[in-house]
Formats: C-alpha cells, structure tokens, sequence
C-alpha cells in the first residue's frame, strides 16, 4: 500500500495574461519509508506540484483543475481545508529553498519550533521545548539552549536549514517534502544537510520527497526518480535504471548537459531552445520543439507516460513504440 | 561583439522607455476609481474657474435683504450671512483653493527637485551635508513654522502659497535625490559603451520618463495635501482673507452658523472633500499604474 | 541602545537651539508689536510698556536675554495675559492638550489597525473595500469639516452627545474621534499594504506549510514584520495631531495649549509663542525618538546590530 499515491494532478493557474498550465496531469506514488526524486528544470512544475498538494498555491489564481492524491486513506486534493491543516506539519511536512527567507525572522529559533508540537500535538509548553531541545540535538546544533533564544539571522546557512529540518520533523511525520534544500547553500554544507536528510529518514522510518534540479543530488540520495518538464512528468525509474539507460531524450539531454560528462576539450553541451511558454496549451510532446529525435508525429499525438521496460516508465511515444532504438533500457553504458 | 549587444539593450531599453507610458495609461485607464476621480476633478476645475463667468451673481456682492435663504432656484446653494450666493461663493473658492494648490505644489516641487537634483548630481560630501540639512528640518514642526510665517509675514496669497510650500519640500528631495542617483549610474554604464551623442538623446528620452514617474505620483499627492493644509490655515483664520475666500474661510464660516444653517457649512465643505476624494484616487491610481508591484496584489 | 539615546538626547539642544533663534526673530520680524493694536494707550504709556518688557532694547540683546532666561528656566511673563507666566500658563494648558492627544492616538490606533489586518487578510473583497473606503473618507474629510459635522450629527440633532465641554469621559468621544480620525485611516492604509507585503514572503508559506490556522498565521507571524512601517509613521503623526489639535480645541472650546498658541499668535504675544513652540518641538522630538527606539527594538536584526 502506498503511503502517497497521485493520480492526474493539474494544477492551472487563472492570471490575467491567460491560463498558465504549472502542473498538467502528473502522477506519481511514494511508498512507507522510500525517497522519490523529482528532477526539472525551474519552471518544470515540480515546486507547484508538492505546493498544490499541500493547498499551499494562492488559491485565487491557482486552481486545482483535476487528479486526486491518497494518503493515508485521505484524498488532499478533496478534503476540507480543516483536515489538510491538520495533516499538514504533523504528518506531512515540507522544508523550502532559502532557509534565510523561509524562516521568520522576528520570531527566536525556539518561538517557531515550539510551534508544531504544541498546535498539532497540544502538549504543553515544557514537553515541547524538551522536544525541541532533542530535535536540535539531533539535526546537530550543539547548544540546543543558546539555539532556541537565537533569531535566525544569527545562524549560518546550513545551521538555518538544520533548524528548518528540525521544524519539520518534530512532528514526526511520515512524509518529508524537501524542495530544493541544497541550492541555496555552500557545496560542503550541502553534502552534510543531505547526509542528515537521509539518517533522519532511516532514523524515523518516513518518506521524503526530494525536489531538485541537480542530477547529482538524485543520484546519491533517492531510490526511484521522476523527471518533470513544463508541468509533466516524461519519465520515471528506479534511480539506478535512469542513469544506466534513460528513456527519454529530454532526461538523456539533461545527462549530456552536466558539467561532469565531458572531458575538457569538449564543448559544454547545452539543450537548444527554451522551454515552452506554459500559457499556451500544448500540442502533442511539450519536448518536441528541442528534440533531437523528434518526428513530424510528436507534435500532434497525445503523449502520455506508459511503461516501457519493468518499472522503467517514459512519456517518449517513440520510444514506446520501440522507434529509437538507442534508447531500449540497458542500451546505454554499462548495466 | 560587445558593442552590438549594447546596441540591442539600448535598442530594447528605447523601445521599453515609450511602452512604459503606454503601459502606464492602460493600467490607469483600467482603474475605475482614478479615471471617475480624474472625470470629477475636470468637472471641478472647469465649474471653478468657468462657473463664475456664468453666474448672475458676482461673488462679493451682498444682499442684506437676503441673507441666509435656503438653496432654491434662484440661489442654488443658498445665500450666506451678508447675503451673498454661495454657490458662486462655492465657485469661486474653488478656484482660490485650486490655485494656492498648484501654485504651493509648485513651490515645493521645484524646492524639491533644484535640491535632491543637486545633492543626487554632486554627490559625496555635497549630497551628505544636504541631507543632513533635510534630516535637521524633517525634524522642526514646519506647519507651526507656516503658521508663524503665515501670521507674520502678512495674509498676502503668495506668502500663502510658499510657506505651504515650503512645508513641503523635503520628501520630494529625497526623492528626487534617489532618482538623480539611480539615473547617474546608468548614464555612466551606457558612456562607458563608445556611443555617439545622439545616443545619449535616446537615453535621455528614457531614463527621464523612468525617474520622473515618482516624481509625478508624489506630486499628485501633494496637491490634496497643501489643500488641505491650505484649508486648515484658512479655518483658523490665518490664510486667505475676506472678501476672497477658499473653502477653508467659507467653512469656517459655514461653521459658525451650522446650526440654524447648515447648508453654509454642507456645501464647501462637501466640494473640498469630493475634490480631495478625486485627487487621492487619482494619485492613487497613478502610483498604482507606473508600479506594476502596486499593494492590491 | 543607551547610548544612541544619549546621543538622540544631545541632538536636541543644537535643533532647540536653531528653532528658538528662527522662531525668535521670525516673529519679531512683523511690522507691528504685541501692544501696537491697543488703541486706548497713549504714547509715553506704550513707551513704558515696551522698557517694563525690555522691548525696546536692541534686538540682539534681547534675544541673548531670552536666551540667558532659558537656561534658568524661565520663559517670562505672558505678554497679553500678565497675570501668569508663560510658564504657568503652560502647565496649566499642556496636560489639557496632552490628554486629548493620547485620546486621539489611541482612537487612530484602536480603529485603523483592525480595520488594516482585516482588510489584507481577504484583499479585493468586500472586508477590504469597506474598510479601504472609509479610510479614504477619513483622508478626505478634513478634521474642521468632520467636527461640525459630528457635533451636527450626534450633539445637536441626535443629542447623544455634549459638547463644548471637557469633564465627563463622555465630552471626549467626539473631540478624540475628529482628532484621530484622519491617523485612524492613514494607518488602516499602512497596516494594510505592509501587512499585505508581509503575507507574501517566504516565511509566511513556511508557517502554513507547518500547518498553523489562518488567525495565527496573519496575526503572530505576519503582524510583527508589518508594524514596523506603522511605528515609523507614529513620529510624524505626533506632529500632525498636535497641528490638529489646534483646530480640535477650537471646535470644542477646550482650554488647551494650541488654542493659546492660536491666540498668542493672533495677538503677537511674543514670549507665549516662544514657549509654546519650544514646549511642542520637545514633544515632538522626544516622541520622535521613542518611536525610533521602540522602532529599533521590533526588528531583531536591528537589536543585534
């Protein structure tokens, strides 16, 4: 049974330039205890797709269009406000980009972790500072006293996140949504906030979601990956099946386009084009237009994801009808 | 290869300078309030300063027999305690009110922008000794000052108008000051890119739309100010005089006689509030137009 | 802190300092003196009178007098009310003009900051529009014009209301209200746009993330970060309710220091104006700096500083 399970989420948002299609269609499950990878570019919807989940999207111009989301017997998408607070922080919680402007910076560190307990757990204020101090312990900043009186602004990057892990997992949630929760900080940091991501999940036997846009970062942390573009998902595997053979030019475009893969006589490779403008509805594969493989059908044909190879699924309908032949799985590299 | 892509920003930021007045009217045409304010405002000025010529009844004429009539056909807002039509009297302080408006606006504006222009231009030690002469006088109770002043220096209109004025001042400076900053560093980027002159006429004819726009927005918002203030001076007895008087002196004396006569009191009062309404939508709006991140969002 | 005070504190004599001198020889500067509109005086009486006030010294001396006088804490005799000095009379007329300025600042807080948070908490909707509305009618509406029309409205033709005096709680409603009305809406403005300002910043996405309720939300996290433009605001409205006091004692005839002030004006009494202009910029200054302080001290980050 799956601890999340996302069916057709579509998330539009209703400006006045026009509709902007942020999340069309994206489904994706996460099991007890498993981290999922999404990977997009910026503007790829992966932000919006955890946000409109939560009910965290403005909702005069955000509308969640369709799709439905279980969890735990819960439909998010469908249930009252009431309930989604109530899930919200408590069993699933998400963490955010910038830990200097995520956390509030007129309120002491102490002021805001006090805050989860006590409102979803109602105990008392003693029983949540112990909680507090052991949740700052064990996301480590050292002293948990001196912690809790400190405003934000007086702790480092890295520190800062900490505390916003330790916020999210005081809890005790069985989902943690991490958006983005390197990018903003140093490259040394960044390895220790995912190391402590990952003791924490096996620490507190829970999900996590890990929205980012560095393949590295997917490729050390997570189990399964979905790989987002212009609101959808064009392909999903077990981590280890993406690298050795990904199903999708898009996802092979954005390997080709790490730093890491060419020597240093080579160009640097960059996908031609833009993404597309996500006012406009699209027509047939939102890829298309910067596809080295594209085909006068890819404009035109539905495109959905579909299992191509196991668990390997990709939204490529050329490679679902086994039209590219270097992209059978296990084709590429080694296996 | 350098040079073209500057031509192309400087292409590009010459187009974008005219759209953004284009964009500016849009937003501002869209905006009900500010375009009812901008229609009630014309109507106000065209009734101030062309009713009077339409009137049978010259503003300082008296009528004792008259005195104190209710509105009626003959006398639409009724007659005032020496017998005189007050919706001439109405008329006429609109312009009276109007022009010390314009003419205190235009005091503290040009003030304003001849001293934030300079500090903003010269810089360094200059532009910090003269703001510190601002932060000094932002500090003094400027309207007691106007009231000295005003007291003093004689009821003359013009002395009116600049101790209004120069009640004024100091923020537009500050303003003007931050634009004159901002602009001097973009004209030093493009100099820095061998242009000609009459790329610099390009430059001038956007960078100045761009700096100007708080400039307008704030003195818009001006002029309801120094009405006001010009009123309140009035009310007390220390602006215009008798037989010219604002709205502030027909308030004033509208108020000593509200009880028996309130409609004295009821019509300037009503036709100071309703253009101070228009002028602070409309001021408003302008802000809302040239900024596009406007607090309704 | 305490020495930024200090310092605050000794910035005062340099600024009292310029306003005495300006206000000094502003006023002498009119044609006419305190006693030339008395038509019943002769000459020599005049003269006398002007050698008994020190008024016909050169003027520099005089001022150098004042000056001197000051520092020993006298202000002098009232000029046209002899029968105090313009020390007593302020003590007797200030604490008159102080009350009905907390009245007015506490009727602005008490009204404008409510109706701000209610209307960012459900921008564009009618819980913002009223509220925005009136405040708009509050900007507009002059105090003189407001006054009468309340007197109008709830003394006269209602008489729920008194009027003309200042005793009971009850004569102070209608005074407080027309004083405070135009800061109740000017700060109804503010509160609004910082709040507004506020409630789209990340943290605030963080707070409902860890599923706080919409109340806590809006009033514990994002209030905090919005008073502060509204703080800032406080310094300048202090010397906007004074200036409005003037024409509130003057509506409701209540025996404050502006109406002397008013008077003093009218009737070039020259020491009163001095030390009613003296004792109004202290109040402004000194309110000034406790708005910057309480400023200083909302901002942790400036705490730290």
């Amino acid at each position: 049974m799956q601890l999340l399970d996302v069916e057709n989420l579509t998330a539009y948002f209703h400006t006045r330039e026009g509709v902007v299609r942020a999340v069309d269609g994206v489904s994706f499950d996460v099991a007890p205890g498993e981290t999922l990878g999404i990977v997009g570019e910026s503007g790829s919807g992966k932000s919006v797709a955890m946000l409109s989940l939560l009910g965290l999207i403005p909702m005069p111009p955000g509308r969640i269009e369709a799709g439905s989301a279980r969890f735990d017997g819960t439909d998010l998408l469908g249930c009252s406000a009431a309930q989604l607070r109530r899930i919200r922080g408590k069993r699933i919680s998400m963490i955010f980009q910038d830990p200097m402007t995520a956390l509030n910076p007129y309120m002491t560190i102490g002021a805001q972790l006090l805050e989860p307990p006590m409102v979803h757990d109602g105990v008392s204020k003693d029983e949540a500072r112990r909680r507090a101090l052991a949740m700052l312990e064990q996301v480590g900043i050292r002293d948990g006293e001196a912690g809790m009186r400190a405003y934000p602004h007086q702790f480092s990057g890295g520190m800062r996140q900490r505390v916003m892990i330790a916020m999210a997992l005081i809890t005790n949630p069985s989902l943690l949504i991490a958006d983005e929760p390197t990018t903003a900080l140093d490259v040394t940091v960044q390895a220790q906030v995912l190391d402590l991501i990952k003791r924490l999940q096996r620490d507190l036997g829970m999900a996590v979601i890990l929205i980012t846009h560095d393949l590295g970062v997917i490729a050390g942390t997570c189990d399964r990956v979905s790989v987002m573009y212009a609101g959808r998902i064009l392909e999903s595997a077990g981590v280890d099946d993406l690298f050795a053979g990904p199903c999708h030019p898009y996802t092979k475009a954005l390997m080709a386009s790490l730093p890491s893969t060419h020597t240093r006589q080579e160009d640097l490779f960059t996908i031609p084009g833009m993404p597309p403008d996500l006012l406009e509805p699209i027509a047939g594969c939102p890829f298309a237009p910067r596809c080295e493989h594209v085909a006068d059908r890819c404009g035109s044909e539905d495109v959905r994801l579909q299992e191509v190879a196991g668990e390997h699924a990709s939204a490529c309908i050329r490679v679902q009808d086994g039209e590219l032949p270097g992209f059978r799985h296990g084709a590429h590299g080694t296996r | 290869m350098r040079s073209g892509g500057a031509v192309k920003t400087v292409f590009a930021d010459a187009e974008r300078g005219t759209s953004l007045w284009r964009d500016a009217a849009r937003r501002l045409q869209k905006n009900r309030l500010a375009v009812a304010g901008l229609i009630v405002l014309a109507c106000v000025v065209l009734c101030a300063f062309a009713g009077p010529w339409f009137s049978s009844y010259p503003y300082d004429e008296q009528d004792r027999e008259n005195k104190f009539l209710g509105p009626s056909a003959a006398h639409w807002f009724g007659t005032d305690h020496l017998g005189r039509d007050l919706f001439v009297r109405v008329m006429q302080g609109g312009q009276i009110s109007l022009e010390v408006a314009l003419a205190a606006t235009a005091v503290s504006l040009s003030i304003g922008v001849l001293f934030g222009a300079m500090a903003g231009f010269l810089g360094g030690r200059v532009d910090n000794a003269m703001m510190r002469v601002v932060d000094v006088l932002y500090t003094l109770p400027f309207t007691i000052f106007a009231i000295i002043l005003v007291t003093y220096l004689g009821r003359s209109l013009v002395l009116v108008f600049v101790a209004i004025g120069a009640v004024e001042w100091l923020t537009m400076a500050r303003i003007v000051r931050g634009q004159v900053m901002s602009l001097k560093e973009k004209e030093f980027i493009e100099a820095a890119v061998a242009m000609g002159l009459s790329r610099r006429r390009i430059l001038l004819r956007h960078l100045i739309p761009n700096a100007i726009g708080p400039v307008i927005v704030y003195a818009t918002l001006t002029i309801p100010r120094v009405m006001l203030l010009e009123a309140f001076l009035s009310y007390l007895g220390l602006g215009v005089q008798a037989p010219m008087s604002s709205w502030g002196t027909l308030i004033k004396e509208g108020t000593a006689a509200m009880e028996e006569y309130p409609w004295l009191l009821v019509f300037p009062s009503v036709a100071l509030s309703v253009t101070l309404f228009s002028l602070n939508f409309l001021g408003d709006g302008l802000r809302d137009a040239l900024d596009p991140r406007s607090s309704k969002e | 802190m305490t020495r930024y005070i200090g310092r605050r504190l000794l910035a005062f004599i340099p600024v009292l300092f310029i306003i005495v001198t300006l206000t000094f020889f502003l006023v002498r500067l009119a044609p006419g003196g305190p006693f030339a509109a008395e038509k019943a005086v002769s000459e020599e009486a005049l003269r006398q009178i002007a050698a008994h006030y020190n008024l016909d010294a050169p003027l520099f001396k005089q001022y150098l007098d004042y000056l001197a006088g000051l520092l020993q804490g006298d202000m002098g005799p009232s000029l046209k009310r002899p029968s105090r000095s313009v020390a007593e009379w302020i003590l007797i007329k200030l604490p008159v003009s102080v009350e009905l300025g907390i009245y007015g600042l506490v009727v602005a807080l008490c009204l404008g900051l409510p109706a701000g948070i209610l209307a960012a908490w459900r921008p564009n909707t009618w819980r913002d529009y009223v509220p925005m509305s009136l405040a708009m009618t509050g900007i507009c509406v002059p105090n003189f014009v407001l006054g009468p029309l309340l007197v109008l409205v709830f003394a006269v033709h209602l008489g729920w209301l008194p009027v003309a005096l200042w005793e009971t709680p009850s004569d102070k409603i209608l005074p407080a209200l027309t004083l405070g009305a135009i800061y109740a809406a000017y700060i109804a403005r503010l509160t609004r746009a910082s709040l507004l300002e506020v409630l789209s910043q990340d943290f605030i996405r963080t707070a409902r993330a860890k599923g706080l309720g919409e109340t806590r939300v809006v009033l514990r996290h994002g209030l905090r970060g919005a008073l502060q433009p509204v703080v800032a605001f406080l310094g300048p409205a202090t010397a906007g309710l004074l200036t409005g006091s003037f024409v509130v004692e003057n509506i409701f005839g209540i025996p404050g220091l502006g109406t002397e002030f008013i008077k003093a004006a009218l009737n070039r009494d020259y020491t009163m104006i001095m030390g009613t202009v003296l004792v109004f910029s202290v109040l402004i200054m000194t309110f000034n700096l406790a708005v910057d302080v309480v400023q200083a001290w909302l901002d942790p980050r400036l705490r730290h500083a």
